[in-house]
């Protein structure tokens, strides 16, 4: 290493460049001190510091928080259709029951079929849930046989909360898939991992 | 400028090497004495001993080259050697190879081999481990030892 110390030695700045050095700095110094002082802007907020973890934690809280409020729910129609099974088979079973069948029809309720005929329809018409479509065709109202009003009001309210139920599951199911989906967008987008 | 020429006197040079090994351009490594003698000016620091001073003025010196090298701006414009030729061919040999190594090799080389600094001190003054200047020391020798005894 002696040979790199000896030219180190060599190298150096010449007396001319020293002077150029000196009026340069001296120069640059007295402008910097004459210059006007620039308002200092205002250092940006690391945004990025808070905001993964942030979302991190948002995204685990709506999955840990929501999902089973989500279940819950879906629990609740699950109990509701459980529920649903008994009534309409009670229904069924009136429907079905011979001697309703066989029964003879009643002159006053024939005479006014517009009283108690467009009840079921009109019931129906607002439902989308197909089980919901076949309970209806099961009715007393397609069997031809005019309903009592007891029926009608003890069926059909049972067929529209049915139907509501059904949508509302499958709304909030599509929901919560919308919203876990947008989530996961975000996240690959904001980290870009799959 | 009150002290400016005095410490320039006595440090110009070595700040002046320190670049060169960082860059391997002269005209960067006097941009970046100048840099650094400015920001002694306008930081006017105080120093317990004229080696504090020193270490400092070398660690602004590196620091500035660190942004340099890893900056878009840099331009090469004349090989070292034709500025400051070697005298023999053996000289020659070892600053050809000596330059052909990276950057940061090259500044531990000459601040170890050169201005004497331990691997502690010049860790302390590039801000990073021992541990790394003396990995690097060690592979720079090697660098070098191979491409000798390659050469010969």
């Amino acid at each position: 290493m002696s040979a790199y110390k000896d030219y180190m030695d060599r190298v150096g700045v010449t007396p001319e460049e020293h002077e150029a050095l000196l009026k340069n700095i001296e120069a640059r110094a007295a402008e910097a001190a004459n210059a006007p002082e620039q308002p200092q802007l205002r250092k940006k907020k690391p945004v990025y510091r808070w905001l993964a973890p942030a979302a991190a934690a948002a995204v685990l809280l709506l999955v840990i928080g929501i999902s089973p409020l989500g279940l819950q729910r879906k629990g609740n129609v699950s109990q509701e259709r459980e529920e649903l099974p008994g009534k309409s088979e009670s229904r069924i079973e009136s429907v079905d029951e011979p001697a309703f069948e066989d029964a003879p029809v009643r002159e006053p309720q024939a005479d006014k079929p517009e009283h108690a005929a467009p009840l079921p329809d009109d019931e129906g018409s607002g439902s989308t849930g197909v089980k919901c479509e076949t309970e209806k065709s099961e009715g007393p109202a397609d069997s031809g046989i005019i309903p009592d009003k007891k029926d009608v009001q003890t069926g059909n309210p049972q067929q529209s909360s049915c139907s509501e139920a059904e949508e509302g599951r499958s709304f909030l199911q599509r929901g919560w898939h919308w919203f876990t989906e947008q989530l996961s967008r975000l996240y690959r987008s904001l980290f870009g991992t799959n | 400028m009150s002290g400016l020429e005095e410490v320039m006197k006595q440090y110009e040079n070595t700040v002046f090497r320190t670049a060169l090994s960082y860059t391997g351009d002269r005209e960067d490594a006097l941009d970046m004495v100048q840099e650094t003698f400015l920001r002694w000016l306008t930081k006017r620091p105080e120093f317990a001993s004229p080696e504090h001073e020193k270490a400092w003025l070398l660690r602004v010196c590196m620091n500035l080259c660190t942004n340099l090298i890893h900056s878009a701006a840099r331009t090469r414009s004349e090989e070292l050697l034709d500025i400051y030729p070697a005298k023999d061919e053996e000289e020659q040999g070892l600053l050809e190879e000596v330059m052909a190594l990276g950057g940061e090799y090259r500044s531990v080389i000459y601040l170890y081999y050169y201005e004497g600094y331990s691997t502690k001190e010049i860790a302390e003054m590039r801000g990073t481990k021992e541990s790394t200047v003396r990995s690097q020391l060690h592979r720079a020798r090697k660098l070098l030892k191979d491409r000798l005894e390659g050469k010969e």
